[in-house]
């Protein structure tokens, strides 16, 4: 028992590290405001071409973007001669956290990558300033991109892929042009169509991660425009309860509880080709691919009284200059080359990750979650976030099974701000 | 200050010491001003005591001419005292636990829980030094004792004979205690130490924030404050206990019912059979216990959609979805996977027993039944007590058979404060506390009332191992 509260301490004691590394500080400014209106050349400034021989360093992860990284560098040096691009692998997660140490140290890279997610923690530890050129950035990027590198209203690092989930639909079930834009259409369509162990619609009702979509009429934002708002967790406003409210009324088209609509339960399901429509994220692209299912994917569909599609969490991961270069004008360069359509085109081609730029790909499930993004807004990386997973799934689960909607909102909002 | 008044006390006698070169004066009648030496009779004792409470091992290296153990004991105390500035930071941290800087970039700011650990360690290492000191007094005064006896100092060569000799156990056994007391204490007073503060997301988890001592706050919302918290933990400790003794008396008797049957009837195969029924203990638990999660699924699971394909029930049954039903299900799973250990138990113990007795039973004219009642079960159960008490202390703590057959769900109404779910341990409790809600101080709280729950199991099992017995006389 001794071993038991031992081991006890031992998570404990993990879990202060991590916490105590991941607890980013908090951001709060409006963001994307007042946007350059000059419309500046998208190429930065022309660095001198001296023929001095500059390396750059740049750290990335393994498994496709050490490749792309590699790739992109040779093509940078076809362009600026004397500039080289040297790959070193730092794992995303690892980044934030190795900058601060290599950094000062003089032995850290020009450009690194890591998710937005870090980027409090980056610009208050003094590790990335704001980008040379934010209007290239702006005019590049996809919405919710722009909007996870920008930290009080200034943009601080390069987007370069990004990560949502959308509406999958098996064609063997329903034809794309039945598949429907609102999220009425969905519940009629299941209406019809569920029949036996056959199911028109599933998602994973339990887990935050999508049943925020149904809180996000009108605008309505988890921590507030910004993701910032350290007062108000906006769960448990109007618009969110309306949403939540139509979210527990799908239960008559999905009768099932929510302990047993678990994500791998619902994964199963539509590998299967029992389910016509089912919410997830590309990481779902290939098993799917590999179990012979021909399915599409479409943006959300938009919630009752909303002309858009409903917005999702999204997350971007992102190139930033260090701070400690030596040669910041070139790694700007280079970091901007790196979300240029090529690269970009590239950068799919190589990891299959979502483009964080508004670009033709040729796979026909980019394009949805691509448009998707527009609409997508940057998970907060604020550290009542870490409260906001349990609150929320917990709420969920208790609204699907029957649970009073507007005092489980109000519980969930209690229990993530700490009152 | 009054480490300079020590020193001088050192010095000065330290050379008068040096200037005599009488090393047997001790027992002569006492000169003027002769503070070196010492009379044989006792009297000096006080003399003895205060010297060596003053500095650690001055009084060997004055009166006892013990100049190694002396100087040994003397260096530890300054090294003692030359970390005396740390000692004080360490203990200031652990008292105060940082003051909020919210000017200072983050990675300068006070952690309030390093403050905490570095406060911990702080007050072991001086633990070690009071030890070592009194363990100095101590040996001055048995030094003297001897002295007075025997009339002769003991040699510093019989000091280096005695480490090999009398004291190796003690010198033998010191690692182990100080890694005892810095991989086992330390932790645990460290997580114990956390339930008296506010250490829990969002505002109060370092390095951004400082922790701050709460006294028994954490306790009382615990227990009679936050009706949330309070009816959580009434639910979550009940249905704990209750889990205790279910899954260990479930898994028992069901594990016996299959060592009787096969050991009583007179079934072919035997070894075939329990080779069979041991197959569920040999399976990693976490793999079986996924298995069981899936078929037990209420919607899509295998048993429901057997059981309505035979026609056996209409609607399904929520196996997991159910609190009431999935503590059942729990109990189910936990029994499919333990009662073979105690099958393998029971039947070693029925073994043991002696033909005799049987024969003797039937000759009496006893049924079946008579003789398992009256002598199978009270020499079994006897055998096994102390096995039955672990399995309780066990399953009280029994993570993985809640953890990964329910995820403790189905969610209840307090869940989403409280994260307490309807099959929740306080273990898995815990868990979720401290991994998904970050409620450190809550978590501890849970941590320190499973120690003092368990504690007893573990002391009294303890007590009665042969080891502990043999080990007392």
């Amino acid at each position: 028992m001794k071993k038991l509260l031992t081991v006890f301490m031992a998570i404990l004691l993990t879990a202060a590290f991590i916490t105590g590394c991941g607890s980013t500080s908090t951001p709060s400014a409006p963001t994307g405001s007042s946007p350059g209106t000059s419309s500046t050349s998208t190429q930065s400034q022309k660095p001198s071409d001296s023929a001095e021989k500059i390396e750059l360093t740049v750290w990335e992860s393994t498994g496709g973007p050490d490749e792309f990284i590699q790739k992109a560098g040779e093509e940078f040096t076809k362009l600026h001669p004397n500039i080289t691009i040297k790959y070193v692998n730092v794992e995303l997660g690892d980044s934030s956290g190795k900058i601060a140490l290599d950094g000062p140290a003089g032995v850290g890279p020009d450009v690194f990558a890591a998710p937005h997610d870090k980027i409090g923690e980056l610009v208050s530890g003094g590790h990335i300033e704001e980008v040379s050129n934010p209007d290239y950035v702006k005019q590049n990027a996809l919405g919710a991109c722009i909007q996870a590198v920008t930290y009080e209203g200034k943009i601080v690092g390069y987007p370069v892929s990004a990560e949502t989930y959308a509406l999958f639909y098996n064609k063997a079930l329903i034809s794309e042009s039945e598949v429907p834009a609102t999220w009425e259409g969905v519940v009629e369509f299941a209406k019809k169509f569920n029949s036996g162990d056959r199911y028109g619609f599933m998602m994973d009702v339990g887990n935050g991660y999508y049943t925020i979509l149904f809180t996000t009429a009108n605008g309505n934002r988890l921590f507030g425009p910004t993701g910032t708002d350290t007062t108000k967790t906006y769960l448990n406003t109007p618009d969110a309860v309306n949403g939540i409210k139509f979210f527990q009324s799908m239960k008559s088209i999905l009768n099932v509880p929510a302990a047993d609509l678990t994500t791998s339960i619902c994964d199963e399901a539509f590998k299967a080709g029992k389910v016509a429509m089912y919410i997830t994220g590309p990481w779902n692209i290939k098993p799917f691919k590999d179990a012979g299912i021909d399915f599409g994917v479409a943006p959300l569909p938009s919630l009752p009284g909303q002309s858009e599609p409903a917005s999702s969490f999204s997350g971007t991961r992102t190139m930033f200059v260090s701070a400690y270069s030596n040669h910041p004008e070139e790694a700007a360069m280079f970091a901007e080359f790196l979300m240029s359509p090529e690269m970009q085109k590239l950068r799919f081609d190589i990891t299959e990750a979502l483009p964080a730029t508004d670009i033709e790909v040729d796979s026909p499930y980019v394009r949805a979650f691509t448009k998707q993004l527009d609409y997508a807004f940057p998970m907060p990386s604020i550290p009542e976030m870490s409260n906001f997973w349990n609150a929320m799934n917990s709420a969920s689960a208790n609204i699907w099974d029957g649970a009073d909607v507007q005092s489980e909102l109000d519980a969930c909002d209690r229990a993530i701000l700490g009152n | 200050m009054s480490i300079y008044a020590k020193k001088g006390t050192l010095s000065f006698p330290f050379l008068r010491l040096t200037s005599k070169s009488a090393p047997t004066a001790g027992f002569l009648s006492p000169e003027g001003g002769a503070a070196v030496t010492i009379r044989a009779d006792g009297s000096d004792k006080n003399k003895v005591l205060i010297t060596s409470i003053l500095f650690c091992g001055l009084s060997h290296i004055l009166y006892l001419k013990q100049y190694v153990k002396g100087i040994l004991f003397a260096l530890i105390e300054v090294i003692a005292i030359i970390n005396i500035p740390k000692f004080v930071k360490a203990l200031h941290g652990l008292i105060t636990l940082g003051s909020p800087q919210p000017d200072v970039s983050i990675k300068l700011r006070d952690n309030s829980i390093f403050m905490l650990i570095d406060g911990v360690m702080a007050l072991a290492v001086i633990f070690v030094f009071i030890a070592i000191y009194v363990i100095s007094v101590k040996s001055a005064l048995k030094e003297y004792k001897k002295f007075c006896d025997s009339k002769v100092f003991t040699s510093n060569r019989h000091t280096f004979s005695e480490l090999t000799g009398k004291s190796f156990s003690l010198f033998a056994l010191a690692p182990t205690v100080i890694m005892i007391l810095f991989f086992v204490l330390v932790p645990l007073v460290f997580s114990a130490l956390v339930a008296f503060t506010n250490y829990s997301a969002p505002d109060h988890i370092p390095p951004k924030n400082t922790v701050d001592w709460v006294g028994f706050q954490n306790f009382i919302d615990m227990f009679s404050g936050k009706t949330a918290w309070t009816s959580a933990f009434g639910k979550v400790a009940l249905w704990t206990l209750a889990w205790g003794f279910l899954a260990t008396f479930t898994c028992y008797f069901g594990g016996m019912l299959m060592a009787v049957v096969l050991h009583e009837s007179k079934i072919k195969l035997k070894p075939v059979f329990r080779s069979i029924f041991i197959l569920p203990y040999a399976v990693p638990s976490v793999i079986s216990m996924l298995v069981w999660r899936n078929l037990m699924n209420g919607s899509f699971g295998t048993v429901n959609r057997t059981l309505i394909h035979l026609g056996i029930i209409k609607d399904v049954i929520p196996w997991l979805s159910d609190p009431w039903l999935a503590k059942f299900t729990c109990v189910l799973v936990n029994l499919w996977a333990g009662f073979p250990y105690f099958m393998l138990l029971v039947t070693g113990s029925m073994t043991a027993i002696s033909r005799d007795i049987y024969e003797a039973a039937v000759v009496d004219g006893a049924s079946k039944f008579q003789v398992f009642k009256s002598i199978t079960l009270p020499l079994v159960i006897y055998q096994t007590t102390p096995l039955i008490i672990m399995s309780i202390s066990h399953n009280i703590n029994n993570f993985g058979a809640i953890f990964f057959v329910t995820g403790g769900g189905p969610t209840l109404a307090d869940s989403t404060t409280t994260g307490a779910a309807g099959t929740d341990l306080l273990i898995t409790w815990i868990y979720k506390l401290t991994i998904n809600l970050l409620q450190y101080h809550y978590a501890s709280v849970l941590a320190v009332l499973i120690f003092m729950v368990l504690a007893p199991f573990a002391i009294y099992n303890f007590r009665r191992t042969r080891a502990f017995k043999e080990g007392v006389e």
